[in-house]
């Protein structure tokens, strides 16, 4: 009765310290440092050795020599204890992989990710280089700025075209005008010649009715002289009727000239404030395009200006994707590690004592546990470079 | 009158004075203000101070003295012109052909 209870009390410190040593490990785990839950676990071993073999057999001493019996078989809460460490250390090793594969399949989809967003960084650079340019008079290629600038001074220039030939033709009409004036001062010229060929059958006519007057009094004599003065009249009439139709003809030939006239006129006048405040504003117009093309252009530039930051983003990126592999080394050691802690625990229940245990651990090289080799000396991703995969 | 012509005959200049609007009804008494001069005219000035506004007949006409001036190695200038109508010779580019002040 009195060397059964500090046995009991042993047994649960032992298993107090191996349950602390998990709850170690997999605290020290879920923070990443899976070196030092390989430490905790050795650790929790140590106190459950020292436990078991220094303070219990010290405090049963004298049961056992009252008793005399030498411990042949391993202790049961060896046992326990070993099928305890084994259960976590399943445990322990299935969330490892299982945050290997997590951490492989994400490394994964964030590389494929990161290679579309550089190619869709690569696919805008391109467009905005090279669609946006615009062929000019199918030859060369020029940018929207640039376009927008040359199809406003080529529209000024065709504005200014309009200009003249408008001038140009005006021109042209007041000309037409003084030729027409001076048309109508020949026709007044003929009206002239008119009027004194007029007076000159007028006077014929005349001379013919005196003449034929002349005749009468002759009498039988002059009978032959009376017919041709009749004629002589005949003529002036005819010469009369003749110069009337000719006055016609040249008064309508007036008339026309002045119509000729009024549509020169029209053809020649313009307002040319029209035409200027036309100009004005087409100009205006042509400036505005300038600008906000100018505008559009040096933001494209300027969102071309930002690719290569962003391929150095997505670089620096896919470089800290390196974060995998040695992570997946580290997470290699630790399953390792627990391998080992498994074989060493499985020396608890085959010990007869504690200078076997001791041997025993020897044998399987405990020590090594905390010797372990760091896998990846490499700390930070930032000072590898890695291409693209 | 609209058009008058005033000839100094020490300097052998000929100033043509325009009133009111320049355009097509003075075409025959703008030529007239010019063609009859003495060919040894060497310089003829328009004066446009009282001319209100300028239509492109106007300018025609302009073109047509400056025609007639340069065939007797004589010049033209076009003078006093009010805001209005030196906007409608600067579009037509006349600074270029004509000394205008």
């Amino acid at each position: 009765m009195m060397g059964n209870q500090p046995t009991t009390v042993s047994n649960i410190l032992a298993l107090t310290g191996i349950v602390l040593s998990v709850m170690v490990t997999l605290s020290a785990m879920q923070s990443g440092a899976i070196y030092d839950a390989g430490m905790a676990i050795a650790l929790g071993l140590i106190i459950a050795y020292l436990w078991l073999f220094v303070v219990r057999p010290a405090s049963t001493e004298h049961t056992e020599n009252a008793h005399m019996v030498a411990p042949q078989t391993p202790h049961p809460s060896l046992g326990v204890a070993e099928a305890f460490l084994h259960g976590e250390i399943a445990v322990v090793s299935t969330e490892i992989e299982r945050v290997k594969l997590i951490i492989g399949s994400a490394v994964h989809e964030l590389s494929d990710n990161f290679q579309a967003l550089n190619q869709i960084t690569s696919r805008q650079a391109e467009l905005i280089h090279k669609n946006l340019e615009v062929s000019f008079s199918g030859n060369t290629k020029v940018n929207l700025g640039a376009f927008m600038k040359k199809f406003a001074s080529e529209s000024d220039e065709g504005l200014e075209q309009f200009v003249e030939t408008l001038i140009d033709v005006s021109k042209l009409s007041v000309k037409t005008a003084h030729h027409m004036d001076d048309m109508l001062t020949h026709l007044d010229g003929i009206f002239k010649l008119l009027q004194e060929s007029r007076s000159l059958a007028d006077q014929t006519n005349l001379l013919a009715l005196n003449a034929s007057i002349e005749a009468a009094r002759a009498g039988e004599y002059g009978r032959g002289f009376a017919v041709v003065a009749s004629e002589v009249r005949t003529l002036s009439i005819r010469s009369a009727q003749f110069n009337e139709q000719i006055r016609e003809k040249v008064n309508q030939t007036r008339i026309a000239i002045g119509n000729v006239q009024s549509t020169v006129n029209m053809m020649g006048s313009r307002d040319m404030n029209n035409s200027l405040v036309r100009k004005q504003r087409i100009h205006d117009l042509f400036g505005q395009a300038e600008h906000i093309s100018s505008r559009f252009q040096s933001t494209l530039d300027e969102i071309s200006g930002l690719a290569p930051g962003l391929e150095r983003a997505v670089g620096n990126a896919v470089r800290s994707l390196q974060f995998e592999d040695m992570s997946s080394q580290s997470l290699e050691v630790a399953l390792r590690k627990l391998e080992q802690t498994k074989l060493i625990c499985a020396q608890f229940s085959l010990a007869t004592d504690p200078d076997d245990l001791l041997n025993r651990l020897n044998d399987v090289g405990a020590g090594s546990l905390s010797a372990g080799g760091h896998p990846v000396s490499q700390i930070s991703v930032n000072s590898g470079s890695v291409e693209l995969f | 009158m609209d058009i008058q012509r005033t000839f100094e005959a020490s300097n052998k200049r000929v100033t043509i004075s325009v009133r009111g609007r320049f355009d097509f009804a003075l075409y025959k008494a703008f030529r007239e203000s010019y063609r009859d001069v003495d060919t040894t005219v060497r310089e003829y000035v328009v004066d446009l101070r009282h001319a209100t506004s300028l239509d492109s007949a106007a300018l025609g006409m302009l073109l047509l003295l400056r025609e007639h001036a340069t065939s007797l190695s004589a010049t033209v200038a076009i003078r006093g012109a009010i805001p209005e109508v030196s906007r409608v010779l600067d579009i037509a580019k006349f600074r270029s052909l004509f000394h205008i002040s």
